[in-house]
């Protein structure tokens, strides 16, 4: 357990805090800015999107969100904890604990079952077998797979693999998920179902939702459109009543 | 993460890829074979050379021989070393070349005059029958009997009751005797200070003096074995003989001398034993080094995917170090069969013995001993390779950085 405070208040109303965030990548002798301040917050409970074209920086801040990566300037908040500040230990320690990820190529381990990958995050949390499997099974069907546990993601179509994927996101009850372009990979009927599905779980487990997206489609089914371009906030829709 | 769970996580890669992980096993599995059977090699030979060294070799003897052909031995050599040293027992020997005929085939072999039952008591493992009895000491000291080495008697095709005659040379004069068979010796391999028992022809030492020795200088012997009580004293009464008694004019060979070069020999046999198990060792080693940094670069997203989820660089370590032990035990569990096999084959098959004839100076019987001792060292020694080669690897995933490694292509 990290000695630095991990755990999120619980009268936080602002889930997410980006503050005038920046992130260059050095490209051989080239420095590309691919966030130039972003500002942004997200409350509890939202169902939101990142909406920009390829390019734009949506999947870095993404990134930055996730704590996978660190800024190169600015601040990242998850609740009242600074992400950006934290040493690699305590940034996984945030991804396993608060933080849920769902992939457009869904990313699942292939040797593992469906079963056995959502159990991820609960065995790198020290979850014992039993209480991790249950868990596991309670997920899979709420995702509607609870026939399909025992199949390996070969075995499963593009939509089931990512509705385990999503399965696993909530696995350790994360405060927020962070989908990028994760219907990317489906078609148009599949990709809406795994939207309804996302939304459904917003909707019932209060779980905050920030979806990167270039599909307008998809981003017009979520609450709040945050458009990027060239690595600044362009739009800001806030959220639909 | 619990540390069973390292394991099972470990163990469901393994059996996605178990064409490429078995090859790996088999590594290992052949690099602890190889180990367990140096190891039961090894000491086998030790064992043999030393039960060599105590029985037929007897390192309580020792050979006076002349240093300068102008120096001769007598029998009044054998009073004097007899009464200064107090042996066990002190013989004097002839030796010399000669021609045995039977029925009209020559063949050269060696003539050696000696009393059979002290060169018996002092090398018994030589001097033993094949083909009739030794004689008592008033049978052989009277009379012309002779007893032949197996290749002389096998060449001449003698047995126990022929008459043969030797023909040596005496001041230059060809001197004939004829005498009776009465035994034939087992093969020995034995070569030592001149004496070559196999294609020898052993007479009493009286008829010998004649038949060698120019008549003014008929107690002439050639050496002289001595039987101490130790190894210890051999060595001792060696350098006695040789500087106090005779100051330099003779060379006392303690036979202590000829255990010690073979026990060199044989330290240097193990260290080219265990130079091969190293090497051996190392190709396992490598295997296993190989087949994880290939699992590294393979499983690339993968360790970006379990990263992104929470895992931490010590998480990714310790799983891919598991993979490594995991190919370690399973390796070191085939490898100990695989030596027990081995082992077992080459005891059965007499391989070592034919192996280890030392020019034909000693033959030694030689069977693998597989000790416990060296069984668990083997296991263990071959579980630390795998788990050593696998650690860089198991380093390199725990050092990739987890959107670098999901963005992987």
């Amino acid at each position: 357990m990290p000695k630095v405070k991990l755990e999120i208040g619980k009268d936080v109303e602002v889930m997410v805090r980006c503050v005038d965030v920046h992130k260059d990548y050095i490209m051989g002798k080239v420095i590309v800015h691919a966030l130039r301040g972003v500002n942004l917050e997200v409350r509890k409970g939202e169902f939101m999107s990142i909406l920009g074209p390829s390019g734009s920086g949506k999947s870095t801040l993404l990134n930055m969100i996730g704590a996978l990566d660190r800024p190169t300037k600015g601040e990242v908040w998850i609740g009242d904890i600074k992400v950006s500040d934290l040493d690699d230990h305590s940034r996984a320690y945030i991804r396993r604990k608060l933080i849920g990820f769902i992939f457009q190529a869904y990313y699942l381990v292939p040797h593992l079952t469906a079963l056995q990958n959502v159990e991820i995050p609960m065995m790198l949390d020290g979850v014992s077998p039993s209480e991790r499997r249950k868990k596991a099974e309670e997920l899979l069907k709420l995702v509607g797979l609870g026939h399909r546990v025992h199949h390996r993601p070969n075995e499963l179509s593009g939509g089931e693999q990512q509705r385990v994927a999503i399965a696993r996101a909530l696995a350790n009850n994360p405060v927020i998920v962070l989908a990028d372009e994760p219907t990317g990979n489906l078609d148009t009927k599949t990709g809406a179902m795994i939207a309804e599905l996302m939304k459904k779980i917003n909707r019932e487990r209060g779980v905050t939702f920030i979806i990167v997206t270039h599909d307008i489609e998809l981003a017009e089914r979520t609450d709040r459109i945050v458009r990027l371009r060239d690595g600044v906030v362009v739009e800001d829709t806030g959220v639909k009543l | 993460m619990r540390t069973r769970d390292y394991f099972w996580y470990s163990f469901t890669h393994l059996k996605r890829t178990k064409g490429r992980s078995s090859l790996t096993v088999l590594g290992v599995a052949l690099g602890v074979m190889a180990l367990i059977s140096i190891a039961a090699i090894s000491t086998g030979f030790s064992a043999a050379i030393r039960h060599a060294m105590e029985t037929e070799f007897n390192v309580k003897t020792i050979a006076v021989v002349p240093l300068f052909s102008n120096y001769t031995l007598t029998t009044d050599d054998v009073e004097r070393i007899r009464r200064s040293i107090s042996p066990q027992i002190i013989t004097p020997v002839i030796i010399s070349p000669a021609t045995v005929i039977k029925g009209g085939v020559m063949e050269s072999a060696l003539l050696m005059g000696a009393n059979i039952s002290q060169v018996k008591y002092i090398w018994p493992e030589f001097y033993v029958a094949e083909l009739g009895t030794l004689p008592r000491d008033e049978e052989w000291n009277n009379n012309d009997t002779a007893i032949v080495g197996h290749k002389l008697a096998e060449k001449l095709g003698l047995k126990n009751g022929d008459i043969i005659q030797v023909l040596c040379t005496s001041s230059g004069r060809p001197v004939v005797k004829n005498f009776t068979v009465v035994a034939v010796l087992k093969y020995t391999g034995m070569n030592l200070v001149g004496i070559d028992v196999d294609n020898g022809v052993l007479i009493n030492v009286k008829y010998a003096k004649v038949m060698v020795n120019a008549p003014s200088k008929r107690d002439q012997i050639s050496l002289i074995l001595i039987l101490t009580d130790s190894m210890k004293s051999a060595q001792y009464a060696a350098t006695f003989i040789e500087n106090d008694i005779y100051q330099g004019q003779v060379r006392a060979i303690a036979f202590a001398a000829y255990a010690r070069a073979i026990e060199n020999i044989d330290m240097l046999f193990r260290a080219m034993l265990q130079a091969f198990s190293i090497i051996a060792l190392l190709i396992a080693g490598m295997g296993v080094m190989n087949t994880m940094f290939t699992s590294v670069r393979e499983r690339i997203k993968e360790i970006g995917t379990i990263r992104a989820v929470g895992a931490t660089r010590g998480n990714i370590l310790l799983t891919f170090l598991a993979e490594s032990i995991l190919i370690g035990i399973f390796g070191t569990i085939a490898g100990v069969f695989l030596g027990l096999g081995v082992v077992y084959a080459i005891d059965k098959s007499n391989l070592l013995q034919a192996a280890i004839q030392l020019g034909g100076a000693i033959y030694i019987e030689a069977h693998p001993i597989l000790t416990l001792k060296d069984l668990i060292i083997s296991a263990i020694v071959g579980l630390t390779t795998a788990a050593i080669f696998g650690y860089w690897p198991a380093r390199a995933a725990s050092r990739l950085e987890p959107v670098a490694a999901l963005r992987y292509e």
